[in-house]
Protein backbone atom coordinates (compact mmCIF):
# COMPACT_ATOMS: atom_id res chain seq x y z
CA UNK A 1 0.00 0.00 0.00
CA UNK A 2 2.98 2.40 1.16
CA UNK A 3 4.60 1.39 -2.71
CA UNK A 4 1.49 2.29 -4.37
CA UNK A 5 1.14 5.38 -2.83
CA UNK A 6 4.80 6.78 -3.45
CA UNK A 7 4.36 5.31 -7.02
CA UNK A 8 1.28 7.26 -7.34
CA UNK A 9 2.66 10.69 -5.14
CA UNK A 10 6.04 10.46 -7.64
CA UNK A 11 3.83 10.17 -10.87
CA UNK A 12 1.61 12.69 -10.27
CA UNK A 13 4.55 15.01 -8.73
CA UNK A 14 6.75 14.80 -12.07
CA UNK A 15 3.39 15.28 -14.20
CA UNK A 16 2.38 18.32 -12.49
CA UNK A 17 5.87 19.70 -11.63
CA UNK A 18 7.04 19.36 -15.04
CA UNK A 19 3.60 21.00 -16.25
CA UNK A 20 3.12 23.85 -13.54
CA UNK A 21 6.69 24.96 -14.10
CA UNK A 22 6.04 25.48 -17.84
CA UNK A 23 2.06 26.40 -17.76
CA UNK A 24 2.45 29.99 -17.97
CA UNK A 25 3.67 29.14 -21.20
CA UNK A 26 1.61 27.06 -22.33
CA UNK A 27 0.23 27.65 -25.81
CA UNK A 28 -2.85 25.46 -27.26
CA UNK A 29 0.19 23.89 -29.75
CA UNK A 30 1.92 23.22 -26.59
CA UNK A 31 -1.06 21.84 -24.95
CA UNK A 32 -2.02 19.88 -28.23
CA UNK A 33 1.07 17.88 -28.20
CA UNK A 34 0.96 17.03 -24.21
CA UNK A 35 -2.26 15.73 -25.10
CA UNK A 36 -1.38 13.80 -27.91
CA UNK A 37 1.92 12.23 -26.02
CA UNK A 38 0.00 11.35 -22.76
CA UNK A 39 -2.06 9.33 -25.19
CA UNK A 40 0.45 8.35 -26.65
CA UNK A 41 2.64 6.88 -23.35
CA UNK A 42 -0.25 5.02 -22.65
CA UNK A 43 -0.48 2.81 -25.88
CA UNK A 44 3.04 2.52 -25.08
CA UNK A 45 2.20 1.10 -22.04
CA UNK A 46 -0.38 -1.26 -23.19
CA UNK A 47 2.06 -2.64 -26.07
CA UNK A 48 4.46 -3.74 -23.52
CA UNK A 49 1.07 -5.64 -21.83
CA UNK A 50 0.25 -7.35 -24.93
CA UNK A 51 3.65 -8.43 -25.19
CA UNK A 52 4.83 -9.51 -22.04
CA UNK A 53 1.31 -10.64 -20.11
CA UNK A 54 -0.68 -14.09 -20.43
CA UNK A 55 -3.11 -12.90 -18.43
CA UNK A 56 -6.35 -12.32 -19.54
CA UNK A 57 -7.69 -9.48 -17.83
CA UNK A 58 -4.68 -7.82 -18.27
CA UNK A 59 -4.14 -7.89 -22.06
CA UNK A 60 -8.19 -7.35 -22.33
CA UNK A 61 -7.10 -4.16 -20.51
CA UNK A 62 -3.91 -3.26 -22.54
CA UNK A 63 -6.35 -3.50 -25.53
CA UNK A 64 -8.65 -1.37 -24.49
CA UNK A 65 -5.99 1.28 -23.68
CA UNK A 66 -4.99 1.18 -27.38
CA UNK A 67 -8.09 1.45 -28.60
CA UNK A 68 -9.00 4.50 -26.82
CA UNK A 69 -6.19 6.30 -26.53
CA UNK A 70 -6.14 5.77 -30.27
CA UNK A 71 -9.61 6.71 -30.94
CA UNK A 72 -8.80 10.02 -28.66
CA UNK A 73 -5.41 10.85 -30.67
CA UNK A 74 -7.75 10.40 -33.92
CA UNK A 75 -10.30 13.09 -32.76
CA UNK A 76 -7.38 15.16 -31.41
CA UNK A 77 -5.71 15.03 -34.54
CA UNK A 78 -8.88 15.91 -36.24
CA UNK A 79 -10.11 19.38 -33.95
CA UNK A 80 -6.58 20.45 -34.12
CA UNK A 81 -6.55 20.06 -38.14
CA UNK A 82 -10.22 21.90 -37.90
CA UNK A 83 -8.90 24.46 -35.75
CA UNK A 84 -5.50 25.51 -37.46
CA UNK A 85 -3.51 24.36 -34.54
CA UNK A 86 -0.14 22.69 -35.44
CA UNK A 87 1.24 20.35 -32.08
CA UNK A 88 4.36 21.63 -31.48
CA UNK A 89 6.99 19.19 -29.29
CA UNK A 90 7.70 20.96 -26.62
CA UNK A 91 10.33 19.98 -23.29
CA UNK A 92 7.11 18.81 -21.52
CA UNK A 93 6.38 16.23 -24.24
CA UNK A 94 9.63 15.18 -24.30
CA UNK A 95 9.93 14.37 -20.57
CA UNK A 96 7.00 12.74 -20.44
CA UNK A 97 8.11 10.64 -23.31
CA UNK A 98 11.47 10.06 -21.61
CA UNK A 99 10.08 9.34 -18.48
CA UNK A 100 7.48 6.63 -20.01
CA UNK A 101 10.44 4.89 -21.78
CA UNK A 102 12.34 4.15 -18.62
CA UNK A 103 9.13 2.73 -17.45
CA UNK A 104 8.95 0.79 -19.90
CA UNK A 105 12.66 -0.64 -20.02
CA UNK A 106 11.90 -1.06 -15.92
CA UNK A 107 8.57 -3.17 -16.88
CA UNK A 108 10.15 -5.29 -19.59
CA UNK A 109 12.53 -6.83 -16.85
CA UNK A 110 9.24 -8.45 -14.87
CA UNK A 111 7.60 -11.71 -15.90
CA UNK A 112 4.46 -13.36 -14.82
CA UNK A 113 2.51 -11.87 -11.67
CA UNK A 114 5.49 -9.32 -10.75
CA UNK A 115 4.71 -7.61 -14.59
CA UNK A 116 0.80 -7.27 -14.35
CA UNK A 117 0.60 -6.16 -10.90
CA UNK A 118 3.43 -3.63 -11.66
CA UNK A 119 1.56 -2.67 -15.46
CA UNK A 120 -1.40 -2.15 -13.47
CA UNK A 121 -0.08 -0.12 -10.37
CA UNK A 122 1.51 2.06 -12.97
CA UNK A 123 -1.55 2.67 -14.87
CA UNK A 124 -3.51 3.80 -11.78
CA UNK A 125 -0.49 6.04 -11.31
CA UNK A 126 -0.58 7.53 -14.58
CA UNK A 127 -4.50 7.55 -14.72
CA UNK A 128 -4.52 9.51 -11.95
CA UNK A 129 -1.35 12.06 -12.60
CA UNK A 130 -3.24 12.58 -16.32
CA UNK A 131 -6.73 13.12 -14.87
CA UNK A 132 -5.09 15.72 -11.99
CA UNK A 133 -3.27 17.54 -14.97
CA UNK A 134 -6.10 18.17 -17.58
CA UNK A 135 -8.29 19.29 -14.93
CA UNK A 136 -5.85 21.85 -13.11
CA UNK A 137 -3.56 22.59 -15.79
CA UNK A 138 -4.36 21.84 -19.34
CA UNK A 139 -8.63 22.77 -19.43
CA UNK A 140 -7.84 26.28 -17.63
CA UNK A 141 -4.75 26.70 -19.59
CA UNK A 142 -6.53 26.40 -22.78
CA UNK A 143 -7.57 29.04 -24.96
CA UNK A 144 -9.40 27.88 -27.50
CA UNK A 145 -13.25 26.72 -26.80
CA UNK A 146 -13.59 23.82 -28.83
CA UNK A 147 -10.04 22.43 -27.25
CA UNK A 148 -11.37 23.57 -23.62
CA UNK A 149 -14.32 21.16 -23.98
CA UNK A 150 -12.66 18.44 -26.03
CA UNK A 151 -10.03 18.20 -22.94
CA UNK A 152 -13.35 18.37 -20.77
CA UNK A 153 -14.87 15.34 -22.96
CA UNK A 154 -11.37 13.46 -22.32
CA UNK A 155 -11.64 13.52 -18.39
CA UNK A 156 -14.63 10.69 -18.17
CA UNK A 157 -12.99 8.09 -20.19
CA UNK A 158 -9.92 8.70 -18.05
CA UNK A 159 -11.59 8.51 -15.06
CA UNK A 160 -13.35 5.08 -16.21
CA UNK A 161 -10.22 3.64 -17.28
CA UNK A 162 -8.39 4.19 -13.71
CA UNK A 163 -11.40 2.61 -12.29
CA UNK A 164 -10.89 -0.51 -14.39
CA UNK A 165 -7.58 -0.57 -13.89
CA UNK A 166 -8.11 -0.13 -9.83
CA UNK A 167 -10.40 -3.18 -10.55
CA UNK A 168 -8.13 -5.16 -12.39
CA UNK A 169 -5.62 -4.83 -10.01
CA UNK A 170 -8.10 -5.78 -6.91
CA UNK A 171 -8.12 -9.11 -9.18
CA UNK A 172 -4.89 -10.01 -9.41
CA UNK A 173 -3.98 -9.52 -5.73
CA UNK B 1 -79.02 41.53 -48.33
CA UNK B 2 -82.59 40.59 -47.67
CA UNK B 3 -81.58 36.99 -47.48
CA UNK B 4 -78.65 37.82 -45.30
CA UNK B 5 -80.98 39.45 -43.39
CA UNK B 6 -83.31 36.75 -43.36
CA UNK B 7 -80.67 34.08 -42.29
CA UNK B 8 -79.61 36.31 -39.36
CA UNK B 9 -82.69 36.43 -38.16
CA UNK B 10 -83.67 32.83 -37.99
CA UNK B 11 -80.47 32.65 -36.05
CA UNK B 12 -81.00 34.84 -33.44
CA UNK B 13 -84.43 33.15 -33.22
CA UNK B 14 -83.39 30.11 -33.00
CA UNK B 15 -80.22 30.65 -30.03
CA UNK B 16 -82.35 32.78 -28.10
CA UNK B 17 -85.04 29.90 -27.04
CA UNK B 18 -86.20 26.06 -26.87
CA UNK B 19 -87.45 24.82 -29.80
CA UNK B 20 -90.92 23.93 -27.68
CA UNK B 21 -91.20 27.57 -27.25
CA UNK B 22 -95.03 28.80 -28.74
CA UNK B 23 -93.93 31.92 -28.70
CA UNK B 24 -90.80 32.11 -30.81
CA UNK B 25 -92.34 29.54 -32.90
CA UNK B 26 -95.16 31.27 -34.01
CA UNK B 27 -92.88 34.11 -34.62
CA UNK B 28 -91.05 32.19 -37.10
CA UNK B 29 -93.88 30.91 -38.73
CA UNK B 30 -95.10 34.34 -39.09
CA UNK B 31 -91.93 35.49 -40.52
CA UNK B 32 -91.55 32.64 -42.88
CA UNK B 33 -94.49 33.67 -44.38
CA UNK B 34 -93.23 36.93 -45.69
CA UNK B 35 -90.61 34.94 -47.67
CA UNK B 36 -92.53 32.17 -48.83
CA UNK B 37 -92.76 29.11 -47.32
CA UNK B 38 -90.79 26.70 -49.73
CA UNK B 39 -87.37 29.07 -49.46
CA UNK B 40 -88.04 29.36 -45.67
CA UNK B 41 -87.66 25.10 -45.88
CA UNK B 42 -84.60 25.15 -47.79
CA UNK B 43 -82.90 27.77 -45.47
CA UNK B 44 -84.01 25.83 -42.72
CA UNK B 45 -82.69 22.92 -44.15
CA UNK B 46 -79.72 24.47 -45.10
CA UNK B 47 -79.06 25.72 -41.50
CA UNK B 48 -79.62 22.36 -39.78
CA UNK B 49 -77.21 20.68 -41.80
CA UNK B 50 -74.50 23.33 -41.20
CA UNK B 51 -74.89 22.58 -37.47
CA UNK B 52 -74.46 18.78 -38.04
CA UNK B 53 -71.94 19.16 -40.27
CA UNK B 54 -70.12 21.01 -37.72
CA UNK B 55 -70.92 18.50 -35.00
CA UNK B 56 -69.69 15.80 -37.04
CA UNK B 57 -66.55 17.31 -37.57
CA UNK B 58 -66.02 17.85 -34.32
CA UNK B 59 -66.93 14.61 -33.16
CA UNK B 60 -64.85 13.07 -35.72
CA UNK B 61 -61.88 14.93 -34.53
CA UNK B 62 -62.07 13.85 -31.01
CA UNK B 63 -62.50 10.28 -32.50
CA UNK B 64 -59.53 10.02 -34.70
CA UNK B 65 -57.32 12.16 -31.55
CA UNK B 66 -58.89 9.12 -29.15
CA UNK B 67 -58.19 6.43 -31.85
CA UNK B 68 -54.59 7.55 -32.20
CA UNK B 69 -52.88 7.53 -28.91
CA UNK B 70 -49.12 7.12 -29.01
CA UNK B 71 -49.43 3.08 -27.30
CA UNK B 72 -51.38 2.07 -30.81
CA UNK B 73 -48.16 3.76 -32.87
CA UNK B 74 -44.15 2.31 -33.15
CA UNK B 75 -42.01 4.24 -30.78
CA UNK B 76 -38.44 5.78 -31.38
CA UNK B 77 -36.61 6.71 -28.56
CA UNK B 78 -33.04 7.69 -28.37
CA UNK B 79 -30.45 6.68 -26.07
CA UNK B 80 -26.85 9.03 -25.47
CA UNK B 81 -23.56 7.83 -25.00
CA UNK B 82 -21.73 10.36 -23.23
CA UNK B 83 -19.38 10.51 -20.74
CA UNK B 84 -19.11 7.10 -20.16
CA UNK B 85 -23.12 6.86 -19.82
CA UNK B 86 -26.30 5.73 -21.35
CA UNK B 87 -28.46 7.94 -20.90
CA UNK B 88 -31.21 7.35 -19.85
CA UNK B 89 -30.23 4.16 -18.48
CA UNK B 90 -33.37 2.77 -18.44
CA UNK B 91 -36.31 2.97 -21.20
CA UNK B 92 -40.03 1.70 -21.20
CA UNK B 93 -40.84 0.11 -24.47
CA UNK B 94 -43.17 -1.66 -26.50
CA UNK B 95 -42.32 -4.73 -28.88
CA UNK B 96 -40.91 -3.36 -32.07
CA UNK B 97 -39.89 -0.01 -31.19
CA UNK B 98 -36.57 1.10 -32.17
CA UNK B 99 -33.55 3.17 -29.65
CA UNK B 100 -31.62 4.89 -31.24
CA UNK B 101 -27.57 4.67 -29.85
CA UNK B 102 -25.62 7.98 -30.39
CA UNK B 103 -22.18 7.64 -29.38
CA UNK B 104 -21.48 11.22 -28.47
CA UNK B 105 -18.19 10.21 -26.14
CA UNK B 106 -14.64 10.16 -27.64
CA UNK B 107 -13.80 6.40 -27.07
CA UNK B 108 -15.68 3.37 -29.06
CA UNK B 109 -18.68 1.65 -27.00
CA UNK B 110 -21.26 -0.91 -28.27
CA UNK B 111 -23.96 -2.37 -26.41
CA UNK B 112 -24.17 -5.95 -25.54
CA UNK B 113 -26.69 -8.58 -23.27
CA UNK B 114 -26.00 -8.65 -20.14
CA UNK B 115 -27.39 -12.32 -20.39
CA UNK B 116 -26.45 -13.90 -22.62
CA UNK B 117 -23.27 -11.59 -23.25
CA UNK B 118 -23.90 -11.95 -26.89
CA UNK B 119 -22.73 -8.37 -28.21
CA UNK B 120 -25.56 -6.82 -30.08
CA UNK B 121 -24.31 -3.70 -32.02
CA UNK B 122 -20.95 -4.82 -32.94
CA UNK B 123 -18.18 -1.51 -32.11
CA UNK B 124 -19.95 2.11 -31.85
CA UNK B 125 -17.44 4.50 -32.89
CA UNK B 126 -17.55 7.82 -31.61
CA UNK B 127 -19.90 10.07 -33.41
CA UNK B 128 -21.55 7.31 -35.33
CA UNK B 129 -25.28 5.52 -34.44
CA UNK B 130 -27.01 1.90 -34.11
CA UNK B 131 -30.89 1.20 -33.86
CA UNK B 132 -31.81 -1.90 -31.52
CA UNK B 133 -35.13 -3.24 -32.32
CA UNK B 134 -37.32 -4.00 -28.93
CA UNK B 135 -38.00 -7.85 -28.80
CA UNK B 136 -37.98 -8.37 -25.26
CA UNK B 137 -36.83 -7.22 -21.92
CA UNK B 138 -32.87 -6.21 -22.15
CA UNK B 139 -30.33 -5.67 -19.97
CA UNK B 140 -27.21 -4.07 -21.77
CA UNK B 141 -23.87 -3.21 -21.16
CA UNK B 142 -20.70 -1.57 -22.71
CA UNK B 143 -18.40 -5.06 -22.72
CA UNK B 144 -15.66 -2.56 -23.24
CA UNK B 145 -16.52 -0.25 -20.03
CA UNK B 146 -18.27 -2.78 -18.28
CA UNK B 147 -19.22 -0.45 -16.13
CA UNK B 148 -21.51 0.88 -18.42
CA UNK B 149 -25.31 -0.12 -18.08
CA UNK B 150 -28.15 0.69 -19.23
CA UNK B 151 -32.34 -1.20 -19.56
CA UNK B 152 -34.99 -1.79 -21.49
CA UNK B 153 -37.86 -2.92 -20.02
CA UNK B 154 -41.43 -3.67 -21.76
CA UNK B 155 -44.39 -1.50 -21.43
CA UNK B 156 -46.80 -4.95 -22.20
CA UNK B 157 -44.42 -8.16 -21.17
Amino acid sequence: MFYKKMLTAVTAILFGSLLFAQSPKLTDADIAHIGVTANQIDINYAEVARKNSTNTEVVKFANLMSTDHKAVIDQAVALVTKLGVTPTDNEISKSLMKSADAKIKEMSKLKGDAFNKAYLENEVAYHQAVISTVKETLIPTAQNRELKDFLGALVAPLESHLEHAQMALAQIK
Amino acid sequence: MRLAGFYLKIISIMQNIPLTGHKRITEIEQFSLSFGKLRFVCVLFLIVGFQMACTSSIEEKTEKSEITSPEETPGKQIVEIKAMKFSPATLIANTGDTVLFVNKDLVPHNVTDRDNQDTLSSQIAPGAEWILIVTKNLHFYCSLHPTMEGEVQLANP
